[in-house]
């Protein structure tokens, strides 16, 4: 009786297909982009020194232009890059401006503050970048010290 | 183990179907991701403009073909959904499977296109043929999204 009954569920097993065929068959391919805008600075610290003047006249300005580059990347639409310092109480005044940009328009020079303000606008599915051109100024009054600022730039969307 | 486990289920499922031809059978699907997860950050990156596939993402299998002398050829199009014109899918044969048949050409990347191309010709049954994918020309001008299509294989009798 049990050899009977297991020769039958065998072949009923191998009448069965154990796949569909034919002489075509497909899959998917799922492709998934998600949102993405990135901003990285190249070129490291920088130091800037005030340590000249004209008699009459308050300190030389010191800038560098040359020493940091900014880079973005969007695959988004109405972005913006803005910039901020940590320092809230600055001894000196610290701006930097967007020189030689590609990618996006420079919003011009731009007095660091701890509030976020636009520094490149126009950013839209898009790479780009540009030179950082800072510029550090004091008034004779200032009198000397030192200022360590940590200046954040950071890719958003335009509002 | 689990290619072995198919070629198993694929001949038991040949013996069983009737004689009708040569067809196709295929197991695996590609979903690729244009970003990559810093570990160390938490930051969604946006990977390069090529990605690439397992080189068995896909296997086929081939039979109910009337013997090892028995030519065929192996046709690839796509099917899209929602795929952009930026975007590029490649395909070829990364491994020829096992089988007493045999399979030529197809190792080399080619185009898939909404049209039906000639990935590979091969004689008689084979089985865990493997398939690599690739996909190109991500870039930030593709727009966020689920892209999906789909790529069709026909087998096409030669004899």
């Amino acid at each position: 009786m049990w050899k009977k009954l297991c020769a039958v569920v065998l072949a009923v097993h191998v009448a069965c297909p154990v796949v569909l065929a034919g002489p075509t068959d497909s899959h998917t391919v799922t492709v998934t982009v998600t949102a993405i805008s990135e901003v990285g600075i190249t070129g490291g610290n920088i130091t800037l020194t005030i340590d000249s003047a004209t008699p009459g006249s308050d300190p030389d300005d010191a800038t560098d232009a040359t020493t940091c580059d900014l880079d973005w990347t969007t695959n988004e639409s109405s972005q913006k890059i803005t910039v901020a310092t940590d320092l809230a109480s600055p001894n000196f005044t610290l701006s930097v401006e967007a020189i030689n940009v590609t990618g996006g328009t420079s919003a011009g020079a731009v007095t660091l503050s701890t509030t976020a303000q636009d520094f490149v606008t126009g950013i839209s599915t898009t790479t780009g970048s540009c030179d950082l051109s800072y510029t550090a100024s004091a008034n004779a009054s200032d009198g000397t010290g030192t200022d360590v600022h940590t200046v954040t730039y950071t890719i958003t969307a335009s509002t | 183990m689990g290619k072995w486990l198919l070629s198993a289920a694929l001949a038991l499922g040949a013996a069983a179907s009737p004689a009708a031809g040569i067809d196709i059978t295929l197991l695996g699907s590609w979903a690729a991701r244009v970003d990559i997860e810093d570990p160390a950050t938490g930051r969604w990156d946006r990977r390069d403009g090529t990605h690439e596939s397992a080189v068995d993402e896909v296997v086929l299998a081939i039979f109910n073909s009337s013997g090892p002398g028995d030519a065929w050829r192996l046709d690839v199009r796509r099917v899209d959904t929602h795929w952009p014109e930026s975007l590029t899918l490649w395909i070829r044969c990364s491994d020829p499977g096992l089988g007493p048949g045999s399979v030529d050409g197809g190792s080399l990347y080619q185009e898939v296109t909404p049209q039906d191309t000639p990935l590979c010709s091969g004689r008689g049954d084979r089985s865990v043929i493997c398939i690599q994918l690739r996909l190109t020309g991500t870039s930030p001008e593709v727009s966020p999204s689920h892209y999906l299509s789909s790529v069709v294989y026909t087998v096409v009798d030669e004899s």
